[in-house]
């Protein structure tokens, strides 16, 4: 893939007239949601030009589901765990960056307990989380498919510092699993944002220590569903068989439409698991929230 | 336990995810403080405080009910009414 030089987007009228038309139709609500991405099914599409210079459509498709009431949970004394599956699609034309990931995920939580009103509930003002996933991950052709488990410590500690520190989520993690060849020789020879620029040999172990930051910033919305937010995200992979590193990098700024709509301008650096090609890409993509 | 106990204990929790300055009170709409991307897959504070007020329930007595699908737009009384119904 080309390195570095990001392009505007040759599209921006047409991203234009699309914002514009989702504009006019927004809708009253009453709600300051800090964020729409709340649905159990959100669809993405928009333009995207990456560093090779090529047009790129890029078609984004985020199944969350969100089994409310069905979702599997187990208590104890002072701590708990659940589960929830969680499918994310990544694809689009051109060299655009291009990934799958179909993962059961869920969180064991210690903490203390204190009571309110009568009632022992737990504590959260700080404590213990460990996200754990186990699935799948691939390139959007189905070449190559990483069978993966993970798991990860998240100190939850935004319940005991001040608001502005509380945007800010920090976790370690650790991966492994096994990386298979599922698509023919001759079809593996990719470009651009497509191509596996990983160390990790097909057919072999995959293990990986895994950094990850978030930090976000949103406005409350007006009464119109208008708002305004930003996402920061990094990423950083430890090939821990290959002592090779990888990267990612992202910055959104989401302009909320309404409830069920909003604008995302991004930049990305490096595409992450299962690829970890090292370009860039710029994206533009309006999403619906079904 | 009441509906007054279980709306105690929601704004309580919901406290600890508010990084917004939200007013909490009977009154407030979850997806006004809540999100599912905040945090690392299923770490985040939609499915952490929902985590926490179904260990409330089962820890006191108040079984395992079932969620309505649009908890998230409910106001804290609406849904610990829904919840205890």
């Amino acid at each position: 893939m080309t390195r570095p030089r990001m392009t505007r987007p040759r599209t921006l009228a047409a991203l234009a007239l699309m914002f514009a038309t989702a504009t006019a139709r927004a809708q009253h609500v009453s709600s300051q949601a800090s964020d729409p991405n709340r649905s159990p099914l959100s669809f993405s599409v928009g333009s995207a030009r990456t560093v090779a210079r090529q047009s790129a459509v890029h078609l984004l498709v985020d199944f969350t589901k969100d089994l409310s009431g069905v979702d599997w949970q187990q208590d104890f004394r002072r701590s708990l765990v659940y589960f929830t599956p969680d499918i994310k699609l990544e694809t689009g034309s051109a060299d655009a960056f291009e990934g799958i990931t179909a993962k059961l995920t869920g969180n064991a939580m210690f903490f203390h307990t204190t009571t309110v009103d009568g009632l022992v509930t737990p504590d959260l003002s700080f404590f213990h989380a460990f996200p754990i996933s186990l699935g799948a991950e691939s390139d959007g052709r189905f070449q190559r498919v990483n069978g993966i488990a993970e798991v990860g410590y998240v100190p939850w500690f935004q319940g005991s510092v001040p608001l502005r520190l509380r945007t800010l989520s920090i976790g370690a993690f650790v991966q492994g699993g096994y990386k298979w060849k599922a698509g023919t020789p001759d079809s593996i020879g990719t470009t651009g944002g497509k191509r596996d620029e990983s160390r990790e040999p097909l057919d072999a172990g995959v293990l990986r220590a895994k950094a990850s930051a978030r930090w976000s910033i949103a406005t409350r919305r007006t009464k119109s569903g208008l708002g305004l937010g930003f996402h920061a995200t990094g990423d950083a992979w430890f090939d821990l068989l290959h002592s090779a590193t990888y990267h990612r990098v992202t910055g959104i700024m989401r302009f909320v439409l309404d409830e069920h709509r909003y604008f995302d301008f991004a930049w990305e650096k490096g595409s992450g698991a299962p690829n970890f090609n090292t370009g860039r890409q710029v994206r533009a993509s309006l999403a619906f929230l079904l | 336990m009441t509906t007054a106990q279980l709306c105690s204990v929601m704004r309580y929790q919901l406290r600890h995810f508010n990084d917004e300055g939200v007013a909490i009170s009977d009154g407030t709409v979850h997806d006004e403080v809540l999100a599912d991307d905040d945090g690392f897959g299923a770490a985040n504070s939609k499915a952490v405080y929902k985590a926490a007020i179904r260990w409330t329930l089962a820890n006191n007595n108040g079984g395992d009910p079932d969620w309505p699908k649009n908890w998230m737009q409910m106001r804290v009384d609406t849904l610990a009414g829904k919840l205890l119904a």
